[in-house]
């Protein structure tokens, strides 16, 4: 499954890149689409939310940083903008606010580092995408992220790229499983009724749980976060053929269901998108295996898988085996950012 | 919006509907808002200003209705108006302003230009929206003279700075067409050191951009104010057109005249009902004005409509109505019974008296309008009469207009002015008790469509209405109660008579 990563984005015009974890690579995976498409686009870039320190505020790694061609456009907060050493000329305010600042479209004058810090909500998100494309941008690079704090969902962009890497583990047949199984959930199917979706949309815009049944009739429940909310979701799941849940869906809750009761065989258990599905695989399989059923509202379009078989840690892969490995497994195309390939 | 509580209290102006015709505004500028945050009523002194500020919204009212073209186009800028007081606070204060600050600072430079021309395509003779030319800033700002959106620190402002970036630019060509990674490693160092001398010299030019543009702060200023003024008197003039508001005269006299005047968000309300707000017709002179009548038949909303309208057009709005008069007033009271106060552990009677005292305390010192609407009305009945009678004599001796809402028989005098709600009085009992027998669930809403809100002049000793008992005919009340009730009225008639 070997093909130009440049022919996979090209019918696409938003494109987000997901991450399994800090330091899988997803900026390494960013910096070689931008030199891919340089020359060939004019790029729009932003991210979700923030993610682009010097150092990993966690790890203390240093990070690559993202190097853009002269005119791309960037959309970042203030404070980001200007620790960013492109010559910058200003296109635009969003009066879209960030813990950095209000969120700014700027043209790089000449080639440099950007800091990217975006809006970490999926309508702003949307806008801002919207804006670049405007203003000139042919295909908009999103740094996306998957983690439970941003609420802004990588669903939003056309299509989306998995970045995954050795810095995962050190045992290499872990990491493939856990890459292949965040694949599997990434690509959770998309509901297909066209009624329920309707029905899940009024749900979802007021409420963080609800119930859609085999009549067609649907409610809501008040509650706090969806993630404590096995007890509702057990009272409510008579003759439910839909279960709709806002935010994240966590092991726990799905873990809480599956002990409480059996009714859910056959129930659908809708999530705003993949990204907010955070079960483990063992959960995952027990729930399908008892009958129960994941679906999402907005699909993420998975288009291909970039891997890292460099571990900032100080250990790697043999980067022809991870690859070959990851290919026999995924129905997806691979790529390896590091070696080119 | 802080308004002295001598115009109603805050809660007041949210009970009479005050706030909710500032929600019905549409300002669209941050300066426009500003505007309307620091409006408040005028004060006597300032009459020449207010009759100005009625003249300026008659001005943009008619030019609204006329110039549609015009007015459509102008809202484009008016929509991309930014607030960018914070960055001209900072140019004043000698801080170097960054490349987004210059950047907020020209793009209202430029919508600053097209609404000057825009407005000016008006010809309308209001000083205060008045536009200045801010050429000087643009200049400025856009050394390419290209006036397109956006900004950066030109080369144009810096032979060193064109210099160094030339550099940069051939050092980025060169890590390009590198591929050896140690080779590009070491470009990207040596440009790191050329970013370093771009960003120093960009600072020094923005110092003196900073510096350059202090001086035409004061331009900037000028036009933030005459676009927050255009904005503002042009949400006034939009309003006056959706409710029909008029443009009032202020006498010499004391005296208040509407006639029919509505409240909008009454009229709202009941527009959501199908049904309409009657206007209300009423003439007030310097003393007391006692209205009586029905129950249910919309005193209370007679009262608010009055405060409402008189502090609109106090503030520089058109009252909505189809003529007004009033003289300049130094307060708008309303007393009512308050609930609030009852958890302040004043009973409702006690607040009114609180709340009397500093009434008269104004009365004494100014005059104003001041509406009573059934005070009283919380305590006992004999003594709630004679001192609703006793604060209505002491206020008939006062110039400020006083408008009394009551139920008690014998408050008016002679020289008081009585109006009454025409309430029920034309209305067949009988016919209305079999409509609502038939429809008993909709008994409220029948009982309303036979009200005449409208208020008439009558008699000072016109009797007051006697409309309890038959509202409880009518609603059906236990036909005993109702007998029991019209023995102790006969009763009673007959004693009154014999004492005669």
């Amino acid at each position: 499954m070997r093909s130009d990563i440049l022919d996979l984005i090209k019918n696409y015009r938003t494109i987000s890149i997901i991450g399994m974890a800090k330091n899988v690579g997803k900026t390494t995976v960013l910096n070689y689409l931008i030199s891919k498409a340089r020359g060939i686009y004019t790029l729009g870039l932003t991210s979700i939310g923030r993610d682009g320190e010097e150092y990993d505020q966690v790890s203390f790694f240093p990070k690559p940083r993202i190097y853009v061609e002269e005119s791309t456009l960037i959309a970042t907060a203030r404070e980001a903008l200007f620790r960013s050493d492109i010559t910058k000329e200003i296109v635009g305010t969003t009066g879209i606010y960030t813990p950095m600042g209000e969120i700014i479209v700027a043209r790089a004058l000449s080639d440099g580092y950007v800091d990217l810090a975006g809006p970490s909500i999926t309508k702003d998100l949307k806008r801002i995408s919207e804006f670049l494309i405007s203003i000139g941008a042919d295909k908009v690079f999103i740094d996306g992220a998957l983690n439970r704090k941003t609420q802004a969902s990588p669903a939003v962009s056309e299509a989306t790229i998995l970045s995954t890497g050795a810095v995962l583990s050190p045992d290499m047949e872990k990491t493939i499983d856990e890459t292949v199984f965040t694949v599997k959930l990434l690509t959770v199917q998309k509901e297909s009724d066209r009624e329920i979706i309707v029905k899940a949309s009024k749900i979802l815009k007021n409420s963080n749980l609800g119930f859609i049944y085999e009549g067609g009739e649907y409610k809501t429940v008040e509650v706090l976060t969806a993630i404590d909310a096995s007890k509702e979701i057990v009272e409510n799941l008579n003759g439910a053929k839909y279960v709709v849940i806002r935010g994240v869906i966590t092991d726990k809750l799905i873990n809480d269901v599956m002990t409480s009761t059996d009714k859910y065989k056959g129930v659908v258990f809708l999530a705003e998108d993949a990204t907010k599905l955070f079960i483990e695989e063992e959960t995952f399989v027990k729930f399908q295996k008892a009958g129960g059923i994941f679906r999402v509202v907005f699909p993420i379009n998975l288009i291909c898988v970039a891997v890292n078989p460099i571990s900032p840690t100080g250990y790697r892969y043999n980067g022809k085996e991870f690859l070959n490995r990851l290919r026999e497994k995924l129905d997806l195309p691979v790529f390896d950012v590091m070696g080119g390939d | 919006m802080v308004i002295d509580i001598k115009f109603l209290t805050e809660k007041e102006r949210e009970q009479v509907g005050f706030n909710y015709v500032i929600s019905k505004l549409q300002v669209i500028t941050p300066y426009g808002r500003e505007e309307l945050k620091n409006a408040r009523p005028y004060k006597r002194e300032e009459r020449e200003k207010l009759e100005r500020e009625y003249e300026y919204v008659d001005l943009l009212k008619e030019s609204l209705e006329k110039d549609k073209e015009i007015f459509f186009k102008i809202l484009k800028p008016l929509f991309k108006i930014k607030d960018i007081r914070n960055s001209l606070k900072r140019c004043i204060e000698g801080k170097v302003l960054d490349e987004v600050e210059f950047y907020e600072i020209k793009i209202f430079a430029l919508l600053s230009e097209e609404l000057r021309l825009l407005i000016g395509r008006l010809n309308l003779d209001i000083e205060d929206i008045k536009l200045v030319s801010l050429t000087p800033v643009l200049d400025l700002l856009d050394p390419q003279k290209k006036r397109i959106a956006t900004f950066y620190v030109y080369d144009e402002y810096s032979c060193k700075l064109k210099e160094i970036r030339e550099k940069k630019r051939e050092i980025e060509r060169q890590i390009f067409a590198e591929t050896d990674r140690e080779k590009i490693e070491k470009l990207r160092e040596e440009r790191l050191d050329i970013v370093a001398l771009e960003q120093k010299e960009e600072l020094e030019v923005k110092k003196s951009l900073s510096e350059k543009l202090r001086k035409y702060v004061d331009l900037i200023e000028k036009n933030i104010k005459a676009i927050g003024r255009f904005d503002f008197l042009m949400a006034k003039a939009k309003l006056a057109i959706e409710y029909n508001g008029v443009k009032p005269t202020i006498n010499d006299e004391i005296k208040i005249l509407f006639e029919d005047v509505i409240n909008p968000q009454v009229a709202d309300i009941l527009k959501t009902q199908e049904r309409e707000f009657t206007p209300l017709t009423i003439e007030l002179k310097s003393g007391t004005t006692v209205i009586t009548g029905a129950n249910m038949g919309g005193k209370t909303v007679a009262l608010r409509t009055f405060a409402l309208n008189l502090l609109l057009a106090m503030m520089g709005f058109f009252p909505f109505a189809k003529k007004v008069s009033f003289p300049m007033l130094d307060f708008i009271h309303f007393v009512s019974e308050d609930l609030q106060s009852i958890s302040r552990g004043l009973s409702s009677f006690g607040a009114e008296v609180m709340k009397l005292k500093e009434v008269i305390e104004d009365i004494k010192k100014g005059t104003g309008f001041v509406a009573l609407d059934e005070i009283a009305r919380g305590t006992n009945p004999e003594e709630g009469l004679y001192i609703v009678k006793a604060i209505s004599k002491y206020l008939n001796g006062f110039s400020s207009m006083t408008v009394l809402a009551t139920h008690y028989e014998g408050v008016i005098e002679d020289d008081m002015v009585h109006y009454q709600v025409v309430g029920l009085k034309n209305v067949n009992f009988e016919e209305l008790r079999q409509k609502i027998v038939i429809d008993e669930e909709n008994s409220v809403k029948i009982l309303q469509e036979h009200m005449d809100y409208r208020l008439e002049r009558v008699n000072p000793n016109c009797e007051v209405p006697k409309d309890a008992l038959n509202i409880c005919r009518i609603f059906g009340l236990e036909r005993e109660v109702i007998e029991l009730a019209e023995t102790y009225y006969k009763r009673r008639r007959g004693y009154e008579r014999e004492q005669a």
